[in-house]
């Protein structure tokens, strides 16, 4: 366990050295939020695509980092080093999930209130549950696959086409209950129940099979 | 032993399908719910259900053999997993062509964001993706290892997907219209009869695109002799 913490606390030192990856991903969802508000302008009523901007936001901005997470890995063989550690591989997977999660939940704090000055409408207390049950399945799903896709020819460039639809169930679920509470409609059970289930599936699934796409 | 079974099946599909298509074509007119008799369309029913339940077959193959070549490092799975998604894409694209053309005359439009077609497009996408990351992996061992997780993954979010759509709001078109048609032994035994027929079919598509695969790995293995003696 405190090894996961460590490989967490070493990535986001790295991270926090430069803040690259940080600043990239907020550049992107606040440039999808613009975007999109272009594209909208003329729908009328705000309300009815808020939670897909929001959602579409997080999903590339997190995209982005996700893919960035093992490819910095790759560079001068830094992957060997992790593989050499005396820990179980799915350790590694555990302080990868929690630094992604770090990052990823960083760039939601910041582009929620940048919405909101944007004139978007978006209950933040009704919407914390959903958000942060999205995201660690976003996260879940995103870590593992982007280890896989890591080692393809394509590259980080892969990670987006097979990430989405692993994460359409999640997303379906996520956007219905956002829309849903932006519209004022508190009962959101069933999409929680099933965010829940899908963040316990993958994080269980993703535990037990990372060993088999980081091995060599 | 494979041999011959291929070539059972091989009569087998000859007889079933020749006696579905036949059967399909003089079926009596099936009737909704209300009991009025349904257009003509109707008849691509007998084809696009064993299409659609063929790709959910192969999908499941794919599901069964990823998680066996994980457990047992043996590329034969990876074969079968492979093979059945690619009939099992194949399948799941004319599921979606057929019924567009069936929702276009039942319904009026092509398509509709209705659950049962909504996740059968999700199921699309993700064996998709699969194919890819088979044509982008670097050498054949990753190949099979990450595809093997992929395949598993991909089909635990099946259920998960039809949940999720289902949760859609909104009106649809209700798919039982045509579920409760299914009555009178003429309509049964039509539909059982293309069942099977295509069932073989698929199967023996199956057996014949593993022997295929065999066949390549071997040509490539011989070679990789030839070169490197």
């Amino acid at each position: 366990m405190k090894a996961c913490l460590y490989i967490a606390w070493k990535d986001l030192k790295v991270e926090f050295r430069t803040k690259q990856m940080l600043n990239s991903m907020l550049l992107l969802a606040l440039l999808i939020i613009l975007v999109f508000s272009f594209a909208f302008q003329y729908l009328g009523n705000v309300k009815q695509y808020t939670s897909g901007v929001l959602w579409i936001a997080f999903i590339f901005a997190s995209i982005l980092g996700l893919s960035r997470s093992f490819t910095l890995e790759k560079e001068q063989s830094c992957l060997e080093g992790l593989r050499l550690c005396p820990v179980e591989r799915s350790t590694i997977y555990l302080g990868k999930i929690l630094s992604n999660l770090t990052l990823v939940l960083i760039m939601e704090f910041i582009t929620i209130p940048s919405m909101i000055l944007f004139n978007f409408h978006i209950p933040v207390l009704e919407l914390i549950p959903v958000i942060l049950l999205g995201t660690v399945g976003l996260v879940a799903a995103g870590t593992l696959l982007s280890a896989l896709a890591m080692n393809t020819k394509l590259r980080e460039m892969l990670l987006p086409v097979i990430l989405i639809p692993i994460l359409l169930p999640l997303l379906t679920a996520a956007v219905t209950a956002s829309t849903k509470l932006i519209n004022g409609i508190l009962d959101v059970t069933s999409e929680l129940r099933l965010l829940i289930t899908y963040d316990i599936i993958f994080l269980i699934f993703s535990y037990f099979s990372f060993e088999y796409v980081i091995e060599d | 032993m494979q041999k011959k079974l291929v070539q059972v099946l091989i009569i087998l599909t000859a007889i079933t399908t020749l006696a579905s298509i036949y059967a399909t074509f003089n079926a009596p007119a099936m009737k909704d719910e209300r009991g009025e008799v349904l257009p003509d369309a109707f008849r691509i029913f007998y084809f696009h259900v064993p299409q659609a339940w063929g790709s959910y077959l192969m999908f499941t193959i794919v599901f069964i053999a990823s998680i066996m070549f994980l457990k047992t490092k043996a590329y034969k799975w990876d074969i079968y997993a492979s093979c059945a998604a690619e009939i099992g894409v194949v399948l799941c694209t004319l599921t979606i062509i057929t019924g567009a053309i069936w929702a276009k005359i039942a319904w009026g439009v092509y398509w509709t964001w209705e659950a049962r077609l909504t996740t059968v497009l999700f199921l699309w996408f993700v064996y998709a993706a699969y194919l890819l990351i088979r044509s982008t992996a670097e050498d054949v061992e990753k190949r099979a290892r990450y595809s093997a997780v992929f395949g598993i993954a991909g089909y635990i979010t099946v259920p998960l997907s039809y949940i999720s759509v289902s949760l859609w709001p909104g009106a649809h078109p209700p798919i039982t219209v045509v579920w409760s048609g299914i009555e009178g032994a003429a309509i049964k035994t039509t539909f059982f009869l293309s069942l099977a027929a295509y069932t073989f079919l698929f199967i023996l598509l199956l057996l014949i695109r593993i022997r295929v695969a065999n066949s390549i790995e071997e040509l490539e293995r011989k070679k990789r002799v030839m070169e490197y003696g």
